[in-house]
């Protein structure tokens, strides 16, 4: 199969160019002056006459907006900040602020603000960020679940400052729980992963920037998720559990759970959600067979994974039954 | 064996043109895309050479706060500390710093380092230059504290098998174990995994970005897990210990209109030990059946490519986005012993050897054709194909009798989803959107099922009235279907009537609401909550019906700018019914299970003056599991399973002067559980099960701790 494809990829390519190379008109239609050699008056394509002079002249006793100073924005050396050399300073995420400057500050007139109270609408905001930012993180954005919720990279993040809570590992969950309450509150369940405790974060399986697998999970599948750090999962082994390799949510509860190892219910009740016999009859186990009454093996502690505890699959030639 | 081999064969061209047709059909799309989009022009670009940022004042220098002290923990225990590290009681060491260090030309370096002195310590340091180049290397401790209550009367030789002590007296039961109560010792149940990460970014130019990403993790530490000699079986510590290490490199091309991303990523993971032997408890049920061997899981390695982006095109201002991803997972590790039996010795292949490709497609779009309109679309084809050879295996049965030989099963998916929807802006505070989601998995042969498809469809409206209201309602319905249950798939002795839930015909109906209200500029309360309901159409046997409710509701409150404070609560509820039968003969049960969840947390903040700050805040969390069987008319109750947590936290930072802080700090934690499935299972309850004995997690924990945090 991996012999077919390739080659197809290839021809796919060219002729795509081919394609793309027969609709100059499209092209002719959209081409503007050459942005090689910048030599327009800034006021007189609507910028301010002096750049982030201009905007500190009224905005430069406020820390917040000096905070970004501090913060990789505002790099004269690099060439990819907004503040690098020939870079449109302040304007350059909030846009031309000439009509700003006109009306003495009095009206936005076209400056994009950012944040929550904001009147510049998401999608332009966003579209400030992702011109730097399209090839780092958002390139998967616009089709993504955060995008269709009209969320903001301001929403999230902190732009002017050297501190991003949303970026540290310790601070991100409660940047997320301002819309994920819920999810939040179910690692408060006895058994979660180690998110409250700082060791891991959302991100560690999410993707916030948007990515092609279900969730926004950081790989193209759950189990690729899950096995990026369970690998001892992932097999190929010689005896499998169908569920192990179709979807490891089948029986776990990533966020949180009530019964150990993050199971969705406790055996021997989930696994008699697809198992009613295996080599031995699946009976109804019921309190009878809690201590006290008759302690039932089939019941207690694992449930069937007391004996099945290669539950995840079995590189055992005899572990046919996931025994060994 | 012959004939599952051959059809998986026969399968494989049809798919394999299906995917070569899609890969071909996304690269050129993408290539005319690109190719047209790179004819355009940009916007004109101002004249800045007249900015001269004079009033900028960029930052250069270093700036640094270490922070020591020490933590006095009562009550401690591994169910308390499970993810801390502070699992007893006493005193620990503690610290933390941070730091960073600029200079005009953009050089940096960043420090910070935290839980220092515990397990779960993370360090992490960060240099570069600004528009250049980054390197990141970090180190991070992951402590799992399971069971410090674990008893077992096994212990380790020098070559790692379990083997018991000589005054061992088998028994049929674990009450005829005269020496058992004598024999036990405790086994820590814990495991530590470390990660240290060294990655790097070069900027190789405005458009060009260079990256590379090195983990190395670690786990060592002891697991639980079971064994059987057929009827009698037990648990054991098992030991941990195995590396994983990852490779991810790749480049980025970014412009103003288009990106393109290229990756190759690695994944090796390598099991120290190759299986666990142990001896058997009990009495032989066959001569020579005195020990058994359980494997590991096997050394594997994962290598992928992809090739993603996105494009602005031409119409509508619309973005693609796209991604080629293909790889492969692969073993060889060599087969254990297929049992201990010296009497029954098996002809066995040497290993497997496994190799599964892992195949993504994926192509969204998304288009504004007008303000008030967004439209997305994306569809996904996401391949998991199973080359691993099939093969007939002699095996024994728990290293006690011979079974036959049997046929592994071998699984392959693949799944394709389409997803749409659309926004309409009705007014500035209002906005209407639909959509749905189409899902199609089909399952190599030799699965019970042959597809399983899934459209869902969903209306939501979202209303904004001014910058104080915000409020969101979404809601659908969803359709699963099965195709036709293949019971002659299923391995020997499974009932025929089996249908696992996944696969299901199942109608979801769904309503998700999310309402937040900024009273003032000092009182703001929000309130999320969802219901769904499924039925589970045609499910004679396996989950019949369930339901989910949630809702979730924050009030903070900030009357001062010294002051703030916030009340929260969160509700959950989850039921499932489930019918089964021991065979089709016999009779039907029925079992449900209601589970709910609470939590509430109340905290204030308040800074007394400009060198004392107080900070407070409690949690309440409990659980309570309610599972019910009923047999033809019988009903019988399991005790309720129940979890409480009370959490206190007291925080009070005074500054002693411009540099120094004082922290100190008290918090309380107290947990309580019942959990049917441990409680009092002690490691002669159950006659033939011999436990570890461990017990529900149970804590009362008081820990103090005082610190010094030093500006520099």
């Amino acid at each position: 199969m991996r012999t077919v494809w390739a080659p197809r990829v290839v021809l796919g390519i060219v002729l795509g160019m081919v394609c793309a190379a027969r609709v100059p008109v499209i092209a002719a239609a959209q081409a503007g002056p050459s942005s090689a050699a910048p030599t327009d008056s800034p006021t007189a394509l609507g910028y301010s006459a002096k750049g982030a002079d201009t905007c500190l002249a009224c905005h430069g006793m406020d820390s917040k907006v000096t905070a970004i100073f501090r913060s990789p924005h505002a790099q004269p050396g690099n060439p990819r900040s907004p503040f690098g050399h020939g870079g449109l300073q302040c304007e350059a995420c909030h846009g031309p602020g000439g009509a700003h400057v006109k009306a003495m500050g009095m009206k936005p007139a076209g400056i994009v603000v950012f944040g929550d109270h904001s009147v510049t609408p998401v999608s332009r905001q966003n579209a400030m960020c992702l011109s730097c930012h399209r090839g780092a993180v958002g390139h998967v954005w616009p089709v993504s679940a955060h995008a269709q919720n009209d969320v903001s990279c301001a929403d999230c993040h902190h732009l002017h400052g050297t501190n991003d809570p949303v970026r540290a590992q310790a601070t991100q969950a409660t940047v997320c729980a301002k819309c994920h309450a819920g999810v939040v509150a179910q690692f408060r369940k006895p058994y979660h992963h180690p998110v409250p405790d700082g060791t891991m974060s959302c991100s560690s399986c999410h993707d916030p920037h948007g990515s092609f697998g279900p969730a926004m999970l950081v790989k193209e599948t759950v189990n690729e998720t899950c096995t990026s750090c369970h690998a001892r999962m992932r097999g190929p082994f010689l005896w499998e559990h169908q569920p192990v390799s179709d979807n490891c949510l089948d029986c776990h509860a990533p966020h949180g759970s009530v019964v150990p190892a993050l199971l969705t219910e406790q055996p021997p009740i989930l696994c008699q959600q697809c198992h009613e016999a295996a080599g031995h009859p699946s009976v109804p186990y019921g309190p009878q067979g809690l201590p006290g009454g008759m302690p039932n093996p089939y019941l207690l502690l694992g449930g069937c994974v007391n004996c099945h505890s290669r539950i995840h699959g079995s590189n055992s030639p005899s572990g046919q039954a996931l025994m060994r | 064996m012959r004939q599952r081999s051959t059809a998986l064969r026969a399968n494989r061209p049809e798919s394999s043109r299906a995917r070569a047709m899609c890969a071909s059909t996304i690269a050129a799309v993408v290539a005319a895309v690109l190719a047209t989009s790179a004819a355009r022009a940009e916007s004109p670009r101002p004249d800045t050479s007249a900015w001269k940022c004079r009033l900028c004042v960029f930052y250069a220098g270093s700036k640094a706060r270490v922070e020591v002290g020490t933590v006095y923990a009562d009550g401690a225990n591994f169910a308390s500390g499970r993810y801390t590290g502070v699992d007893h009681n006493g005193a620990y060491a503690q610290g933390s710093a941070a730091g960073r260090w600029r200079t005009r030309d953009g050089s940096y370096l960043r420090f910070e380092a935290d839980h220092l002195g515990f397990a779960s310590r993370h360090l992490a340091v960060t240099g570069g230059q600004e528009g250049h180049y980054e390197i990141h290397l970090s180190y991070q401790g992951q402590p799992f504290r399971q069971y410090d209550d674990a008893r077992t009367p096994f212990r380790a030789d020098a070559n790692g098998a379990l083997v018991l002590p000589s005054t061992w007296v088998s028994a049929n039961s674990t009450s005829g174990m005269r020496t058992l109560q004598a024999s036990l010792g405790t086994v820590p149940i814990e495991s530590d995994r470390r990660t240290v990460t060294l990655s790097g970014s070069y900027f190789a130019s405005s458009v060009w970005t260079l990256f590379g990403k090195i983990t190395h993790a670690e786990r060592t530490g002891t697991d639980v897990t079971g064994a059987s000699f057929l009827t009698e079986a037990l648990q054991l510590p098992e030991p941990i210990d195995d590396v994983t290490n990852d490779v991810r490199a790749g480049a980025i091309w970014a412009d103003a209109g288009a990106s393109l991303r290229i990756a190759y990523s690695g994944s090796w993971f390598d099991d120290k030990l190759n299986q666990l032997l142990f001896a058997n408890p009990y009495p032989p049920l066959v001569p020579g059946s005195v020990s058994g061997g359980l494997s590991r899981a096997p050394d594997n390695n994962l290598q992928q490519g992809s090739l993603s982006g996105d494009v602005t095109v031409p119409l509508w201002s619309g973005v693609l986005s796209y991604l080629v991803s293909v790889g492969r997972l692969a073993e060889d590790s060599t087969f254990i012993s297929g049992s201990t039996l010296a009497a029954n010795p098996l002809v066995l292949p040497g290993s497997l050897p496994g190799n599964i490709d892992l195949t993504h497609y994926a192509l969204g779009l998304a288009l504004r054709p007008a303000a008030r309109l967004a439209l997305r679309g994306r569809a996904t084809y996401d391949g998991r194909d199973d080359h691993t050879a099939v093969l007939a295996v002699p095996y024994l049965v728990t290293d006690t009798l011979p079974g036959g030989v049997a046929v592994t099963p071998r699984y392959g998916e693949d799944q394709t989803r389409l997803t749409g929807s659309a926004n309409y802006r009705l007014f500035s505070w209002a906005r209407v959107s639909i959509g749905g989601n189409y899902a199609h998995e089909h399952y190599a042969p030799g699965q019970v099922l042959t597809s399983l498809s899934e459209l869902r469809a969903w209306g939501q409206l979202t209303l904004v009235p001014g910058t104080a209201w915000n409020l969101t309602v979404k809601g659908g319905s969803s359709r699963r279907d099965a195709s036709r249950f293949h019971p002659a798939a299923l391995p020997p002795g499974e009932n025929p009537l089996l249908l696992a839930f996944d696969y299901a015909p199942r109608d979801r109906e769904f309503l998700q609401m999310r309402a937040t209200w900024v009273i003032d500029a000092r009182l703001a309360w929000s309130l999320q909550g969802s219901a769904a309901t499924d039925a589970y159409r045609l499910s004679q046997f396996g989950l019949s019906d369930g339901r989910e409710r949630e809702l979730t509701t924050t009030l903070s409150w900030s009357p001062t700018r010294v002051l703030s404070a916030y009340l929260g609560g969160s509700y959950e509820h989850l039921e499932a019914a489930q019918n089964g039968l021991e065979n089709p003969a016999a009779i039907a049960w029925r079992e449900r299970q209601g589970e709910y969840f609470w939590t509430a947390d109340t905290g204030a903040s308040w800074s007394v003056s400009t060198r004392w700050r107080l900070k407070a805040d409690y949690v309440h969390a409990r659980s309570r599991s309610n599972t019910s069987l009923q047999v033809v008319g019988l009903y019988g109750g399991f005790p309720q399973d129940a979890t409480t947590l009370n959490t206190v936290k007291l925080d009070a930072d005074y500054q002693w002067s411009h540099a120094l802080l004082l922290r100190m700090r008290y918090r309380r934690d107290q947990f309580g559980s019942n959990d049917w499935a441990l409680q009092d299972v002690y490691p002669g309850t159950i006659p033939e099960l011999l436990a570890l004995g461990v017990q529900p997690y149970r804590y009362t924990v008081d820990s103090i701790a005082l610190s010094f945090a030093y500006q520099l």
